[in-house]
């Protein structure tokens, strides 16, 4: 079924609209919650995505990013759960995923709250509109589906080498970016 | 700011990016799984997957053919003239070889441009060619620029009869790339991510090695760089496993120029397997039967990084000489 289809049937209030997500997403989503989440949590994530896209839709009408109104979505429904849990009980992946991010951060930032998200949004989609296709598919592989190195090595081509050195200097470069944007300093 | 916070404005990329990143999901899936998403795709998809069995069993039928009639087959003699009719030598003209320049290491030709890209030249020992013992030490000739044809370029690399009877050190040029026809790139590399493995005892070599081996052929002077990948049982072996350093002393002990460059990027240490091998060599590699091999030209698969620190340590090995290292970038 379309994309356009599924949603639709959100707008009529259809609630057959949560069996096609489940159906068409239900896998993709479950691959980003099982990098945040144990088993355990993660059936409960999924329904809590499905209800919260429920609510969303509408007023939104995702028609033509659906996977990536949904991914989002599970994505912080899961940092979320991620952080309330308890830190001996966290995934590996994601262990190794904050301490990748903690490169991009020197210590002495003070930047608060919701001004800190919005101008955040704007600094990421900046950086990552400015590099190359590649690169941007690399990085979004690896912060925003969660995948591991080996896994973005096989659907590429590329060996693990090549996607690691990529990610270390987007790193780098992110960093760059943060710091010359201001979000990093004692300053903002 | 946290790192979570960092992750949630991750999280708010723009939807086309994220979707961009996601789209690669339509070419690793089986071909009739993507299709049976479109809405009015599942009867064409049937339709499709039917055809590629059919097609399947005809091209085995045709393969079998061969095989029996003992025509020239890809790996089992040797012989590339299986590969001439699979990768298309349209670009390779004689017109693109009016100048050659030989290129500093990491600045590979631009791809298309029918130009062919030329590592450092080394020295290497006439009497030795193709098996360097221990002892021996690699420096690195000053780069210098030939410009004019084909032919003056390896004129100035030949060694000479007298030079190979002293046994006198002489020039060979290392090959690293080499432009061919884009669609036959794109079908090997496809080939080989979908594919994902070589079965054991299988070679596969790529269209740029291959285009250059048809072009360059078994010159005395010159010697591919040659980057392997090993897959044992359908899986990748990583280069510091103890098969892989098996094989690279099975490989040096058969006369193979084995070369294992380390490198260091700040975050990993990354190996590299490499020949420098003739074409002999590689046309009628000397697989063993339970590992598979990929064989690429240098720069298909190494990407210089700026980033990259440290020393590159580089191992050489010979005809029965053991495993020394080497400090080769630095000489």
């Amino acid at each position: 079924m379309e994309d356009t289809e599924i949603v639709d049937l959100y707008l009529a209030r259809n609630e057959d609209a949560i069996v096609r997500t489940e159906e068409k997403y239900g896998r993709g989503l479950r691959k980003i919650i099982s990098s945040v989440l144990d088993d355990e949590a993660c059936k409960e994530c999924e329904n809590d995505v499905y209800l919260r896209a429920w609510d969303l839709i509408p007023p939104n009408e995702p028609r033509d990013h659906f996977f990536a109104f949904l991914g989002k979505i599970a994505r912080n429904l899961a940092i979320d759960e991620w952080r309330r849990t308890n830190a001996q009980k966290r995934k590996a992946t994601m262990i190794e995923l904050s301490e990748e991010l903690q490169e991009c951060m020197p210590a002495g930032n003070s930047v608060e709250g919701e001004v800190l998200a919005r101008e955040l949004k704007k600094a990421i989609n900046s950086f990552l509109s400015a590099r190359s296709q590649t690169e941007r598919k690399i990085f979004l592989r690896r912060y925003w589906y969660f995948d591991t190195v080996p896994e973005i090595s096989k659907r590429y081509g590329y060996t693990q080498g090549k996607v690691k050195s990529v990610l270390h200097r987007m790193r780098g470069e992110l960093k760059e970016v943060l710091e010359k944007e201001g979000y990093l300093n004692d300053d903002k | 700011m946290t790192t979570s916070d960092l992750l949630y404005a991750i999280g708010e990329a723009d939807e086309s990016f994220v979707d961009e990143a996601g789209d690669s999901d339509a070419k690793v899936r089986r071909f009739g799984a993507w299709e049976a998403e479109n809405r009015s795709g599942k009867r064409f998809a049937t339709i499709m997957k039917w055809t590629g069995v059919a097609a399947m069993f005809l091209v085995l039928i045709v393969a079998a053919w061969i095989y029996a009639d003992g025509g020239k087959v890809f790996r089992k003699d040797g012989d590339l003239r299986k590969t001439d009719e699979i990768f298309s030598q349209e670009a390779i003209t004689e017109e693109c070889v009016s100048e050659v320049i030989i290129q500093e290491s990491g600045s590979p030709s631009a791809e298309g441009s029918g130009s062919i890209g030329v590592e450092r030249a080394e020295s290497l020992s006439a009497a030795d060619l193709g098996s360097i013992g221990a002892e021996e030490s690699f420096g690195t000739e000053e780069i210098a620029v030939v410009e004019g044809s084909e032919e003056d370029v390896f004129d100035a690399y030949k060694p000479t009869e007298e030079a190979i009877q002293q046994g006198e050190r002489v020039k060979t040029m290392l090959i690293s790339s080499f432009a061919v026809d884009s669609d036959a790139e794109a079908i090997s590399a496809a080939k080989i991510r979908d594919d994902m493995a070589v079965a054991n005892g299988s070679v596969f070599l790529s269209s740029s090695l291959c285009g250059a081996i048809d072009y360059f052929g078994n010159r005395e002077e010159c010697r591919y760089r040659v980057y392997v990948e090993l897959f044992q049982d359908g899986v990748q072996i990583a280069n510091d496993r103890e098969v892989a350093k098996k094989e690279v002393q099975r490989l040096a002990n058969l006369g193979y120029v084995v070369a294992m460059e380390t490198c260091s990027d700040g975050n990993a240490t990354q190996i590299y397997f490499t020949l420098h091998a003739t074409a002999d060599q590689v046309k009628n590699f000397a697989a063993d039967a339970k590992v598979g091999y990929a064989l690429w030209l240098y720069d298909e698969k190494v990407e210089v990084d700026e980033n990259a620190t440290g020393p590159v340590d580089v191992w050489y090995g010979g005809m029965n000489a053991p495993m020394e290292n080497f400090d080769g970038a630095q000489k």
